[in-house]
């Protein structure tokens, strides 16, 4: 049932500077570099709806590095793109419907 | 049992002009109740017998010449439907679809007329608004003057009764079965509804929404009176003016929201302006997202005269 | 062609007469083997039984009902008691009998008509079951509790709110629908993945028999509408819990549970139909002999159903304040949903002509369920016609309506108990109690919801009515008695054939032709011998490969942990009904007794969870299979991204109630509570928490990702390292967050200080309990890191991170939201 303690001759540098290790390491500057922006965004004086749309777009931007590489699904087969892509619509929905509503 | 206007068949809900008699939400559910009820049993008792006979006609157990063509299914064939019949289906969904589209295309039509309401067609003098508060367990009414009675609405025959219906706890719903009038009582929302009675009576009301342990026991009554003694009694029972009485508007049938404090939201649909719910929504959010700091002085600027004819307060109006 | 084996086939669902020793599954007469099974057949039975019991419970209760509206005004029940009543009734039949009765049924069967030797995830299988069983006793027990809720099962707002009832068993009752919807949830992924990837080669989706397609749509409708639920139930457990003001504020309130209960709510009709409609499409084929007329439009309407099905709710609110347009698209929505209904119908009726009919129990109850939907479905347009509705609202016009619909539903049901009871039990039911029980079944279901139309001008839940209206009410009840009466026949029957029914083989049916008949009743164990295939064009039998064989006999079918798991949930949820008092002042203190229970619960589900997660158990391998479109994901990848994609809605649906909150206030009237760019402050140092908090959840991320990197490398330093600075980082993110509130709760800005401030701690609230339930499972695969795992086989990690990355996901939006904007 036990599985052998590997301990391969790999070092750390070789696998985190593996392809697969860049990406990740690229994709995730991106987002600490986006994170910053959100703040710096702040003092641009651009207005309240201006900083909203701002914020959303880089949210949504961290969110499709975040889709794409750490969860993989650019390399996946595109239906869980899809379906991820469906339970948003669906909230997004019962979201603008509720809200509309009311106004 | 209802002693509304009498269902008058033959007056068409789409004609409201013209001199004819404005048909109340009573009479325009009537007419649409009728006309679903006989179709659909209709629909119903054809759709239903038919099966049936098939069914009966097609039994195992009947002698027949041919086998109809019957194809005995194998076990374990991968499952596959009928060759033939398809298009049967397609046909009769499609009859089916005609006639279900054109009912409710009509009911549309009722839709649109009852919220218009007949605001074109009346004077103030005949519009009486009352503002109605469902409580855990009974009804308060509010007259113009500001004073209420519990669980008896009075009012006139003949006048159209504007209601603006809130709640101060849990969601009721205010109903008169006879009129045919229902709103829903929301704590921080007013619903408005209207009604015309034609005739002296007493309707019941009930709450049609379960809202604890008195839901069944949350009855009053609508004494419908004659003009005068109507009057007589506003004047001696609620301390009334009888003269300002009379007033308003009659709003659209779901109506607004405000806050407690009569000022109006920034999403909110202007009243004033919009008794038929066309798009003066979409300016107001529009308007109001800008101004944020500013917004709350310059909505209780504009709608300063909204926000009297809407709420409870009317020293204005008196 | 196919193999059958004959009636006395020995290789009963029991394990007792095989002796065998990697069964590990023990004999059918001992209490044993039905607290560890998880076998698909055996949890189907147990499904069915359950849910039978909750039937009669439920049926109870409309009998009280219907006893109270003998005469008008209160009989036996008071107000209170007469309100449980009524919604006691409701929840029971929905839930905890509409649902699982299906369920029941599509846990036997689905497997068989798909040739598949289980569900994908058995252990998960049994604990949906269990989930299911505990949740109905803690319903159960609110009834103790100082009364169960009384405002109907829509638990309509702020009647749901302490302040209105402060029962702890209605508390209870919402928890117990927050376990339903665990259950439910788990079950939608065990099924979605099963149907989509273990059909036998040949079957597509498109060549699935009617019963798997009605249940495939069932389940990806619950896999959406029950996250919603969950989220309406969470929502008003924290204002019932923890004092926050969603549904007693005005900005959230009656219209915000509308939409949120509604969304979830109109699905969940359909999705208690469709199995009966699946039912009813197999039992028109097989006691007709003919193939499903419309076939293809069949299929194409009901997945139309599905999805339009989301966009109808708002007609269940056209007497709210919702505005006109909204109201209209909802009316034009309805009637168009009610449009592929008609095909149905019409696809049934045609099937029965040219056939040979057969009037067997099982066709007499779908033909009748059939006539009975047809009336319903009629008296459902009229709904639509939103001028009929601002009068039939609240009426018993609904009333009669949807149980016409429902109950025909749970008739065809009846009618599929019938059907397959040869099959699961391998003996014949007595057909002339069948019938009889059809006579007095129908005449009484007509007998208590027509005389309902009669009577429509009642208002719904009352016993108060006009004396004109007695007659049809004592119709109505002593209808009710006989519909009651009558299913005492079909239990009756059932037992007694368990003992003396003829014996019968495969196939009892003439003209049946799914899978299921071609094999013995009842199935063995393993369901086949050989692998079901119909690449052929039929179905033929396939021969296992060497190795599939070997492994195949070591496939487990039993696992302690899901009733232990669902056992001390059950304890936790109950330690939470009453852990804290809530009243019209707020927050007013904790029940030490209460928070005992919720403890104890708590460990004893930290130690189940780590059995089942240690436990070695391997599920019946399908090397085999159909699975477009989900071509090569990994068996356990793909029911992480259904969980995922039902987190989604969750989250969704809790950030919507914000933005209706917040927009319902006036937009710039709503005070963000992590301070924002409008409070003239130094934003960055006021948003600093959530600012370190975002930089913290990124990091976390990236190195959750590369233990999986390490991972794939065999280095298991590396993999260790990552794990654990994962784990400190989430840790960090909690420490940060639980100064940032501990400083708002020290100036008494808790939950019920302002809406906003309910908002801000129940939204990040649900994010930080997924980061702590996360840390807690990371634990434990740390753990099992360092003692040797996950060198070869990292799908945990994989799929750790996947829900570790989704949840910095949803920080990515609520930090903007709730600190900057």
């Amino acid at each position: 049932m036990e599985e052998h303690n590997y301990d391969t001759d790999a070092t750390w540098k070789e696998v985190l500077l593996t392809d697969e290790g860049k990406v990740y390491i690229g994709v995730y500057v991106a987002l600490m570099v986006l994170a910053a922006s959100k703040f710096i965004l702040f003092e641009a004086g651009i207005g309240y709806w201006g900083l909203f749309t701002g914020l959303m777009v880089m949210a949504a931007a961290k969110t499709a590095l975040i889709v794409a590489y750490f969860q993989h699904l650019r390399w996946e087969p595109r239906i869980l793109t899809y379906l991820y892509a469906t339970s948003l619509f669906a909230v997004l929905l019962l979201m603008a419907a509720a809200s509309y509503s009311i106004t | 049992m209802r002693p509304t206007s009498t269902t008058d068949l033959s007056v068409s809900p789409l004609a409201h002009v013209g001199g004819q008699e404005w048909q109340t939400q009573a009479n325009v559910f009537d007419e649409l109740y009728t006309l679903f009820l006989v179709l659909g049993t209709l629909v119903g008792i054809v759709v239903i017998t038919y099966m049936l006979y098939k069914a009966y006609k097609y039994r195992e157990g009947r002698e027949r010449d041919d086998d109809d063509g019957f194809e005995e299914p194998v076990l374990g064939e991968l499952p596959v439907g009928a060759e033939k019949g398809g298009k049967k289906v397609f046909v009769s969904f499609a009859i089916s679809a005609v006639i279900v589209v054109s009912l409710v295309g009509y009911a549309y039509a009722s839709l649109l007329y009852v919220e218009a309401g007949p605001t074109e067609e009346l004077s103030e003098e005949d519009i009486l608004e009352v503002d109605v508060e469902a409580y855990a367990f009974g009804w308060n009414f509010y007259y113009p003057n500001g004073e209420s009675t519990t669980n008896e609405l009075v009012v006139p025959e003949g006048k159209a009764i504007d209601l603006e219906v809130t709640s101060i706890d849990v969601w009721h719903t205010f109903s008169v079965r006879d009129l045919r009038v229902k709103a829903d009582a929301i704590n921080g929302q007013t619903a408005s509804t209207w009604f015309i009675a034609d005739e002296p009576g007493e309707h019941r009301v009930v709450c049609d929404e379960l809202c604890g342990s008195g839901h069944s026991q949350m009855i009053g009554t609508v004494n419908v009176t004659t003009e005068e003694t109507f009057l007589d009694w506003y004047e001696e029972e609620l301390d009334g003016d009888r003269e300002e009485v009379f007033g308003g508007e009659i709003d659209q049938v779901g109506g607004i929201e405000t806050t407690d404090d009569g000022a109006e939201d920034v999403d909110d649909v202007e009243i004033g302006d919009d008794a038929t719910g066309d798009g003066d929504a979409e300016e107001d959010v529009g308007d109001g997202d800008q101004d944020v700091d500013d917004e709350d002085e310059v909505e209780a600027e504009d709608d300063d005269t909204d926000v009297e004819t809407d709420d409870n307060d009317t020293e204005e109006e008196a | 062609m196919t193999e059958t084996a004959d009636s006395t086939d020995a290789h009963g669902s029991g394990g007792d007469d095989h002796g065998d020793d990697h069964d590990h599954l023990p004999g059918k007469y001992t209490v044993k083997r039905w607290l560890v099974t998880t076998n698909h057949k055996d949890i189907g039975i147990l499904y069915i039984l359950t849910s039978l019991f909750f039937f009669v419970f439920g049926g109870v209760l409309a009998l009280l009902i219907r006893m109270q509206l003998w005469t008008p005004g209160e009989g036996l029940l008071s107000g209170f008691a007469y309100g449980q009543s009524v919604t006691a009734h409701g929840l029971l039949m929905v839930f905890f009998f509409l649902s699982p009765v299906a369920v029941g049924l599509a846990n036997y069967i689905v497997p068989l008509q798909i040739g598949a030797d289980d569900l994908a995830f058995p252990r998960l299988n049994a604990l949906s079951y269990w989930l299911y069983l505990a949740a109905g006793g803690l319903f159960a027990v609110s009834f103790f509790q100082g009364g169960s809720f009384e405002g109907g099962w829509t638990l309509y707002a702020p009647l749901s709110v302490p302040t209105f009832t402060p029962e702890v068993g209605a508390t209870s009752v919402m928890l117990a629908l927050g376990m339903f919807v665990i259950s439910v949830t788990l079950g939608s992924v065990n099924f979605l993945t099963t149907i989509h990837t273990m059909k036998a080669d040949g079957m597509g989706l498109w060549n699935m028999p009617m019963f798997t397609w009605t249940v495939l749509l069932t389940i990806w409708m619950m896999l959406f509408a029950f996250a919603a639920l969950l989220a309406a139930v969470y929502l008003l457990a924290a204002d019932r819990i923890i004092a926050s003001q969603y549904f007693l504020a005005e900005e959230g309130g009656s219209l915000l549970w509308g939409h949120l209960f509604w969304f979830f709510g109109h699905p969940e009709v359909y999705i208690v139909f469709f199995p009966a409609l699946g039912v009813m499409l197999e039992t028109f084929q097989t006691f007709s002999g003919r193939r499903l007329v419309g076939r293809k439009w069949v299929i194409i309407a009901m997945v139309l159903i599905a999805v339009q099905s989301f966009l109808v709710w708002m007609h269940h609110m056209f007497l709210t304040t919702i505005n006109l347009e909204i109201k209209t698209i909802m009316m034009a929505t309805t009637i168009a949903i009610s449009l592929p209904f008609d095909l149905l119908v019409f696809a049934m009726i045609y099937t029965l002509v040219k056939g040979k009919v057969r009037f067997n129990t099982p066709f007499l109850f779908n033909l009748g369920a059939l006539v009975l939907f047809i009336i319903g479905g009629i008296t459902g347009v009229f709904l639509g016609a939103i001028v009929l509705d601002y009068e039939f609202r609240g009426t018993y016009w609904v009333v009669a309506h949807f149980h016409y619909v429902m109950v025909a539903g749970a008739t065809a049901l009846f009618g599929g108990l019938y059907y397959w009871y040869p099959k699961i039990t391998g003996r014949m039911y007595d057909e002339f109690l069948g019938r009889l029980h059809f006579i007095l079944y129908f005449i009484g279901f007509n007998a208590v919801y027509f005389s309902q139309f009669a009577v429509w001008e009642m208002p719904r839940r009352v016993f108060e009515y006009s004396t004109g209206l007695t007659l049809w009410n004592q119709i109505g009840t002593v209808g009710g008695f006989v519909l009651g009466a009558s299913m005492f026949i079909m239990f009756y029957n059932f037992a007694k054939s368990l003992k003396t029914g003829p014996q019968v083989d495969g196939n009892p049916w003439k003209y049946s032709r799914t899978a299921e008949w071609s094999i013995p009743s009842p199935p063995p164990l393993e369901n086949w011998t050989g692998v079901p295939s119909y690449e052929s064009g039929k179905l033929e039998y396939v021969d296992r490969s060497p190795d599939g064989g070997h492994e195949e006999a070591h496939a487990d079918h039993a696992s302690i942990w899901p009733v232990l798991i669902a056992a001390s949930t059950f304890v936790f949820f109950l330690g939470l009904s009453g852990i804290s008092d809530v009243g019209p002042t707020g927050f007013e203190g904790v029940n030490t007794g209460y928070a005992a229970i919720t403890g104890l619960g708590a460990l004893a589900l930290l130690g189940s969870a780590a059995g089942l997660g240690n436990e070695r158990f391997l599920a019946p391998e399908q090397p085999y299979g159909m699975k477009w479109p989900f071509d090569g994901i990994e068996k356990t990848k793909l029911g992480t991204w259904f969980f995922l994609y039902s987190d989604v809605v969750v989250f969704g649906a809790v950030i919507s109630a914000f933005i209706f909150i917040r927009i319902h206030m006036g937009w710039g009237e709503y005070e963000t509570v992590g301070p924002n760019s409008m409070s003239g402050l130094l934003p960055e140092a006021m948003a600093l928490p959530g600012l370190i908090n975002t930089f913290v959840l990124v990091t976390s991320s990236f190195t959750i990702i590369l233990a999986l990197v390490f991972a794939k490398h065999q280095h298991k330093k590396g993999m260790l390292a990552s794990m654990t600075a994962t784990w400190v980082l989430g840790l960090t993110f909690m420490v940060v967050k639980y100064f940032e509130w501990a400083e708002k709760f020290d100036a008494g800005q808790g939950p019920s200080y302002a809406i906003e401030y309910s908002v801000y701690f129940v939204t990040t609230g649900l994010h930080g309990v997924h980061v702590v339930l996360g840390l807690l499972v990371l634990a434990f695969l740390i753990f099992k890191g360092y003692t040797g795992s996950y060198m070869k086989d990292h799908r945990a990690i994989e799929n750790f991170g996947l829900y570790w990355h989704f949840v910095d996901i949803v920080w990515v939006f609520l930090f903007p939201l709730f600190y900057l904007l």
